[in-house]
C-alpha cells in the first residue's frame, strides 16, 4: 500500500501500524551565512578580537572580517588555563558556525574548542585529515559545525569558547556563523575592503595587507596610485618574480590598476610585489573583495 | 504491503539540566565544555540509545543561595526532563550555614518540582499584575493562613499546606488582579507540575597527596554540607548522588589510589579534571532509577 507523505516535512519516525509515519520535525529552510558586527556581540571574559581584512579569500559570507581569538599561555603555581568568550543572539531553529580548522597562533597547537548554544555544549573540532592518505590538510578553508538538533523558534543565546593551553598559546579563527533563512536572515552579501598601502617601496617587499594572513586567499580588484613627483615615475607590479604588469603614473597625477579587466585576483603577501623606480612620492590604497 | 519508514530526524532530545559551581562549569582549569559530567553523563546515556541532551548552567565561584537566585534560568528553555544540583562547596567559604544549604538546595528543587516563575524572600515580595494561576516560590513565608481569603467568585482557593522540615519555603500562586480577589494565596506543594526527575550530586573526595580525604573519613567541613545535601534530597524526593561515596570506594576496591591526585590537576584544588568528570557522571549513571532511562529511549 501506498502512504501520503507531507513532502514538506523532513523527518519522520515508524508509527508502528501498516499505514504511514508520523511527522516529526519540519524541514530545515537555507542556511545564511552571517559575519559578525563589529558591536553585536557581547564579550564577557576575553579579549576576542575582531578583525577586518582578514580570511578574505575562505570566508563564505564576503564580510573579509573575522573573529580572532588569541588565548596566552598562563604561568604561576598552581597554572590555569585562559579563556575567550564571546556570546551573541541569534533567531531561528538552527546555528552553525564557520571556522579555520587549521588555524593556530603563531605555529603553535591545534586546541579544539567548544560552543554552547542555550546551554548545550558542542566540541569543534581543529585539524582536518585527508581521508584517503591520512594526511593534515594543508589550506582546508572554511568548514562548518552545524548543531545537530532544531532548536525552539525564537530568540537564542550562543557562546564561542576558546579555552587555553597550559603549555602554549592557541588561536581561533571564527569566520562567522550560520543561521536559516527562515528566521529572517538575509546574507550580507560581498563586500570591499579597502587598505591603504602607503607609500610604494623601492626594493621589492610584498604588499603588507592583512600580515602574517598570507596564505588566505585575497580578492584584490583595485589598486589606485597617486604620485605628487613632479616626473613620471614607473610602478613595476611582480607576482612570484614574474612581472605581471608596469604602469607610468603622469607627473603629480593618478593610475588604477585595471585588475577587473582580469577579474578580482588572489594575491598572497609573499608573492605578489610592487615597488616604484626612484623615490618616495608614489603612494597606493588597495581596494579587496571578499 | 506495509511501507517501512526509516527516520531521518528522530524526536527532538529530552533535556538534563545542570546547575552548580565550578565543579558543574567552568572555564579556566583546562577541561573543555563538552568534558564536564553534564556533558558526558549525556554522551554515556546516548550509547545506551537514549535521545538526551545536557543543558549546563554551573557558575564558577556559586553557592547555593547563587544557584537559587538564579534557578528560574533551568526552566527558561524548557521544563527539563531530569534536573540535577551539585552545589554546596562554597558555602562554608561565603558564611553559608549548612541549614541554609539544605534549605536553598530544597528551594531550587521546589522551583524545579512545581515548575514556578519566580523566587522571592517574602509573601509580600510578591508581584502585582502577574498572569492568573501562575506560581512563585516563597523562601520565608511567614504567613499563618495561607494568604488572601478565598474567593468563591474566581474558584481557587488558598490552601495552606503547612511549612517543609527545616525550611519554610511555600509556593504561592496567582488570581488575577480582578477588582475585590486578592492577588495571591498559598497553595499545595504539586510536583506533578514540573520536573518528574531530580538529582543532588554531591562534592567528589578529595584524593590528596596531603591535606584531603581518606578512606572512608571525609574532611568534617565538606562532610556537614554533603549532610546537607543529603537532607535536601530526601525533604523533597530526589535521588542522592554520592559522588564523594562512589569515589571513596574506588580507593578501598584498589581501582584507584588514595592520595594520588588521579581526579584533580594538582594537589589543594578541589576541582576535577577530564578523568574526575567521567567518575561522577559513572556515578549518576549507576545510581540512576531505570526509569528516567527507560524514559529517555
Amino acid at each position: 500500500m501506498s502512504i501520503v507523505i507531507d513532502p514538506q516535512a523532513h523527518g519522520w519516525f515508524d508509527d508502528n501500524t501498516e499505514s504511514g509515519g508520523v511527522r516529526t520535525l519540519p524541514a530545515i529552510s537555507n542556511l545564511v551565512a552571517m559575519p559578525f558586527r563589529k558591536y553585536d556581540f557581547e564579550n564577557p571574559s576575553s579579549n576576542a578580537g575582531w578583525q577586518e581584512g582578514a580570511a578574505a579569500g575562505a570566508n563564505s559570507d564576503g564580510s573579509c572580517t573575522a573573529i580572532y581569538f588569541t588565548v596566552a599561555t598562563m604561568s604561576g603555581t598552581p597554572p590555569t588555563s585562559g579563556v575567550n568568550k564571546i556570546r551573541h543572539k541569534f533567531y531561528g531553529r538552527i546555528y552553525g558556525i564557520r571556522y579555520d580548522p587549521l588555524y593556530a597562533y603563531s605555529g603553535g597547537p591545534l586546541v579544539d574548542f567548544c560552543i554552547m548554544v542555550d546551554g548545550v555544549a558542542y566540541r569543534i573540532h581543529k585539524s582536518l585529515y585527508d581521508w584517503d592518505t591520512g594526511v593534515l590538510i594543508a589550506n582546508p578553508g572554511e568548514r562548518w559545525f552545524v548543531i545537530p538538533n532544531l532548536l525552539p523558534d525564537g530568540e537564542h543565546s550562543a557562546d564561542i569558547i576558546a579555552i587555553g593551553s597550559q603549555s602554549a598559546n592557541i588561536g581561533q579563527m571564527i569566520f562567522g556563523y550560520l543561521v536559516e533563512q527562515r528566521a529572517g536572515y538575509v546574507s550580507p552579501g560581498r563586500t570591499v575592503y579597502i587598505q591603504p598601502q602607503g607609500t610604494v617601496p623601492l626594493t621589492a617587499t610584498g604588499l603588507t595587507w592583512s600580515a602574517n594572513q598570507s596564505r588566505y586567499g585575497k580578492y584584490l580588484y583595485k589598486i589606485v596610485y597617486w604620485s605628487s613627483d613632479a616626473a613620471i615615475r614607473t610602478i613595476t607590479l611582480s607576482q612570484a618574480g614574474t612581472t605581471c604588469d608596469v604602469l607610468a603614473i603622469p607627473a603629480g597625477g593618478r593610475i588604477e590598476w585595471p585588475t577587473h579587466n582580469v577579474g578580482p585576483m588572489a594575491v598572497d603577501d609573499a608573492l605578489f610585489k610592487h615597488l616604484v623606480d626612484s623615490g618616495t612620492t608614489v603612494t597606493a590604497t588597495a581596494w579587496f573583495q571578499g | 504491503m506495509p511501507v517501512k519508514i526509516q527516520p531521518s530526524y528522530t524526536k527532538a532530545p529530552k533535556t538534563i539540566c545542570a546547575i552548580g559551581d565550578s565543579q558543574t562549569l567552568n572555564f579556566t582549569l583546562g577541561v573543555l565544555t563538552t568534558d564536564f559530567w553534564p556533558e558526558q553523563l549525556a554522551v554515556k546515556l546516548r550509547s545506551r540509545n537514549c535521545r538526551v541532551q545536557a543543558r549546563n548552567f554551573g557558575v564558577s565561584g556559586d553557592t547555593s543561595a547563587n544557584n537559587l537566585s538564579r534557578i528560574i534560568q533551568c526552566l527558561q528553555y524548557e521544563i527539563p526532563y531530569a534536573f540535577l544540583i551539585a552545589v554546596g562547596v562554597n558555602d562554608p567559604g561565603a558564611s553559608i550555614s549548612t541549614a541554609q544549604t539544605q534549605s536553598n538546595i530544597t528551594q531550587c528543587i521546589l522551583v524545579m518540582q512545581n515548575a514556578v516563575a519566580g523566587v522571592v524572600a517574602g509573601q509580600a515580595s510578591l508581584p502585582a499584575g502577574i498572569q492568573p494561576s501562575t506560581r512563585y516560590l516563597v523562601s520565608s513565608d511567614t504567613d499563618t493562613t495561607g494568604g488572601a481569603a478565598a474567593n468563591s467568585n474566581y474558584g481557587q482557593a488558598a490552601t495552606v499546606t503547612g511549612t517543609l522540615a527545616g525550611s519554610p519555603p511555600a509556593i504561592w500562586q496567582s488570581r488575577g488582579g480582578l477588582a475585590g480577589i486578592a492577588g495571591w494565596g498559598r497553595v499545595a506543594n504539586n510536583p506533578s507540575l514540573g520536573v518528574q526527575n531530580i538529582g543532588v550530586v554531591t562534592m567528589p573526595y578529595l584524593n590528596w597527596t596531603t591535606g584531603g580525604d581518606t578512606v572512608n573519613t571525609q574532611g568534617s567541613t565538606y562532610a556537614a554540607v554533603l549532610s546537607a545535601q543529603s537532607a535536601a534530597a530526601t525533604a523533597t524526593g530526589a535521588v542522592f548522588y554520592n559522588v564523594w561515596s562512589y569515589m571513596n570506594n574506588l580507593i578501598s576496591t584498589g581501582v584507584e589510589t588514595q592520595g594520588s591526585n588521579s581526579w584533580h590537576y594538582y594537589t589543594n584544588n578541589q576541582h576535577m579534571n577530564q578523568h574526575g568528570h567521567s567518575i561522577t557522571s559513572d556515578t549518576i549513571l549507576a545510581s540512576m532509577p531505570s526509569g528516567w532511562i527507560t524514559g529517555l529511549q
